[in-house]
């Protein structure tokens, strides 16, 4: 120890760093904690009001409440733009908003009227924004919506972040988050999907409740705050899985069931399909409907021409389980055996017709909207870039090479027990 | 000749400057250049130098015990070789500057909302001057050290990023032509230029078996390390990668789902730190080399002394802001004249090499014919 410390000692560095902390050490003792400095918000809804946007935002006040809604904060702002509509923000709580921990920036529909890159610009840029947010559009407003999440008895905010992830995995929703947004925007397609959330309003009952026991905590937060008027007894998220197709920004429409089912059949990455088929007359069941789940599903798409029309091919290994069947006429022993396997060939028949029935109608409706929802220009350009070039030239408009483009599904599928 | 270095001490030396300044503004820079064709341009960057660092290499080979500054006023003449040097002392400088730059532009960006600029430099001042009075030999021991953590660190880097990679962001590839690719390279020229640290280390490295092998091994590593990160970030940010001006921080946090462990980007913020200081110290010390050379300085002192006060003083005129220097860097004479001076260093060590190796064959020819004699 005392070598050491004779070590140390010889060592002239060791004073120099010595003298540095002497110096600069008591200057830190004054400094503002950053809690005091900055407002934690982990959501942002977004609406506009007569052409000014309003911002609605979730913020963390911790108060050492057991009931974590308790800890949340609702403040409301406006500005010509997002930047100034945050500096407003700021201004009314006395801290810096702080974007580091914001997962989640939910749109109104009003806003999709407009280019949502124009909206999106400041979260971008800033580096404030330090995660990779994921976008929600609301079907009531944004503050709605807001509010909804504070008033959930979810965890913190993790109920819009789980909606999301949730959604993902059941659709063909992949990464909804502004990067994934831009580099869309910026691809030949320039279409994006996003999920469609809605608040279920509470009843006149509960509403005053939540209103009472928000106005006890009016007292404890600063700034502008919705909690004092008994409206942010919020009502509850609904997800109705509905998406919302934008093209260049802009909202278009809403998808139908038809492309929903195959978009989400053919996304590598959804894990909850669920499929049903009636009507059914085997060997096991009589008149009955079949309820499939997926189990595991493998994607590979092949991109090819075929005399010269780009054709794409899912080959789709899909495998299922039954989830329930659904009869007047059925119950016997066989239908409740757990090993056996119901997958028939009049049901995988039947599976395979409702697949290509969806599939006809999808591609009507792309074709006919010129809508290149899964990006098909830029996965032909990348995997047959020469023959998609010769493509473009050859058919009348360049635009509108969707024209002649067909989706075959080839599913590949078998029992699990 | 004072074998003051080992092969693999060496070899961690030449990693470090290989990695260092490539994965922090570099590839959104390559990608305003190059866009789509970004990690080609990498590619074909680190295979210019991975060549020049070959020849280098061959070359130490045949003259295990000369130096670069010997071998130079051999061919040249002391006037030449300290014209030379002196070249290259302020090239490492600006490189030095340029790493401290970003390390200091990643501290802001990923840990401090803000950094008082006179604290900054007061610190730096008395670490650089430390660090700079330590020999090669010093920094390879605490790289041979620092060497799992640091690899560790630098592959989990890629670890997350994979899943994201999109092939419609990597392809197709030279839709453009070459000229995106020759454009990248030569603007981002002041990223590349990893041989240089060899003509410094040239004659100081202790010889041992399969030296040769050790060294490109380490070298091809750290290339191919480099090559992945690229296609990972263009992979990942595609169209938008232009605007990731902090490449090893923003590819884990584009990963839109939290992960069950927080902030394992915290070691990824760690390791960098760390790699962008040694790299700092590594500029430095070659600097200080030069500088002695150029000076006839054979202590340590003086030139980590200048250099040091150099480099925190041009670092207060940047305001410590990185991208002061990146523009000034990316300028077209500016890219176009350090890009030549790496290709002129390249063929004066060749030539210089030819010229001594021919004076070599003379003196033996003359010794022979005067034996005989």
């Amino acid at each position: 120890m005392k070598n050491i410390y004779k070590k140390i000692m010889r060592n002239k560095i060791f004073y120099v760093f010595l003298i540095i902390i002497v110096i600069m050490f008591p200057s830190t003792l004054y400094n503002e904690s950053d809690k005091d400095r900055t407002l934690v918000v982990t959501s942002i809804g977004i609406d506009k009001e007569d052409n000014d946007y309003k911002l609605t935002v979730l913020a963390v006040i911790p108060k050492g409440s057991e009931d974590i809604s308790a800890n949340l904060e609702i403040f409301t702002s406006k500005g010509e733009t997002i930047a100034e509509a945050l500096d407003q923000a700021s201004a009314n709580t006395g801290k810096e908003v702080g974007l580091a921990h914001c997962d989640s920036i939910v749109l109104s529909q009003d806003i999709l009227n407009d280019n949502i890159s124009i909206i999106l610009d400041y979260f971008i840029r800033t580096s404030n924004l330090a995660t990779n947010a994921s976008l929600i559009i609301s079907e009531n407003s944004a503050e709605e919506l807001i509010k909804a999440t504070k008033s959930s008895n979810n965890y913190l905010d993790l109920s819009l972040k789980s909606i999301v992830m949730h959604d993902e995995k059941s659709s063909m929703l992949n990464n909804t988050t502004i990067e994934s947004f831009y580099k869309t925007y910026f691809s030949k397609s320039g279409t994006f999907c996003l999920p469609l959330l809605t608040t279920e309003q509470p009843e006149k009952q509960s509403s005053e409740q939540s209103g009472g026991q928000e106005s006890g905590q009016a007292g404890s937060s600063s700034g502008s705050n919705e909690s004092g008027s008994g409206e942010s007894g919020g009502g509850k998220i609904k997800n109705n899985q509905k998406v919302v197709l934008l093209k260049q920004g802009k909202k278009v429409r809403e998808l139908n069931e038809d492309e929903k089912f195959i978009y989400n059949l053919i996304s590598p990455t959804s894990e909850n399909i669920k499929i049903k088929i009636e009507n059914i007359n085997d060997n096991y069941v009589t008149n009955s409907t079949e309820v499939y789940q997926q189990i595991k599903k493998f994607v590979l798409p092949i991109y090819k021409f075929r005399d010269g029309k780009p054709i794409v091919t899912y080959h789709i290994w899909l495998s299922l389980m039954i989830d329930e069947i659904s009869s007047d006429s059925n119950y016997s022993f066989a239908s409740i055996d757990g090993l056996q396997s119901f997958l028939s060939d009049i049901a995988k028949e039947k599976i395979n017709m409702q697949v290509n029935e969806k599939l006809e109608s999808t591609l009507k409706t792309m074709k006919e909207n010129n809508e290149d929802i899964l990006g098909f220009y830029d996965k032909f350009n990348a995997f047959t870039h020469n023959k998609w070039e010769k493509y473009l030239t050859e058919i009348d408009n360049p635009d509108n090479y969707l024209e002649n483009l067909n989706i075959e599904i080839k599913l590949y599928l078998n029992y699990v027990i | 000749m004072e074998k003051t270095i080992n092969v693999r001490q060496a070899s961690l030396l030449l990693v470090i400057f290989t990695v260092a300044l490539k994965l922090s503004v570099l590839p959104a820079m390559i990608s305003d250049y190059s866009a789509i064709d970004g990690y080609i341009t990498c590619f074909f960057a680190l295979i210019i130098d991975f060549i020049c660092t070959l020849t280098i290499i061959l070359i130490m080979r045949k003259l295990p015990d000369t130096n670069f500054f010997e071998l130079i006023t051999q061919a040249f003449g002391k006037v030449i070789s300290k014209i030379i040097f002196l070249f290259m002392s302020i090239y490492f400088i600006l490189k030095s500057i340029i790493s401290l730059l970003e390390l200091h532009d990643y501290y802001i960006t990923a840990l401090f909302e803000d950094i008082k600029p006179i604290y900054f430099l007061f610190v730096l001042s008395f670490l650089l001057l430390y660090l700079f009075n330590r020999s090669f030999r010093n920094l390879g021991r605490t790289l041979q050290v620092f060497f799992w953590p640091l690899l560790i660190g630098l592959l989990f880097t890629l670890i997350y990023p994979i899943s994201d990679i999109q092939l419609t962001n990597l392809l197709p590839i030279f839709s453009d032509g070459p000229y995106p690719i020759f454009n990248g390279i030569v603007h981002t020229a002041i990223g590349f230029g990893d041989f240089m640290i060899m003509l410094l280390l040239m004659g100081h490295i202790k010889p041992a078996k399969n030296t040769t092998k050790i060294l490109i091994s380490y070298l091809s590593f750290a290339m191919l390390f480099v090559v992945l990160f690229y296609i990972c970030f263009q992979g990942s940010f595609g169209a938008t990668s232009v605007g990731q001006t902090l490449a090893l921080s923003d590819l884990p946090l584009h990963n839109p789902y939290p992960a069950n462990l927080g902030k394992l980007e915290w070691l990824t913020i760690l390791i960098w730190t760390i790699i962008l200081l040694f790299e700092s110290t590594i500029l430095g010390k070659c600097a200080c080399k030069c500088f002695g050379v150029v000076f006839n300085c054979s202590e340590k002192k003086t030139p980590a002394m200048v250099v040091s006060t150099i480099v925190v003083n041009l670092l207060g005129i940047t305001y410590l802001k990185l991208y002061n220097m990146i523009a000034f860097a990316i300028r077209s004479w500016f890219s176009v004249v350090i890009f030549a001076f790496h290709f002129i260093l390249i063929i004066l060590t060749i030539i210089a090499y030819i010229i001594y190796q021919n004076k070599e064959k003379k003196y033996e020819k003359y010794l022979q014919e005067n034996n005989a004699e």
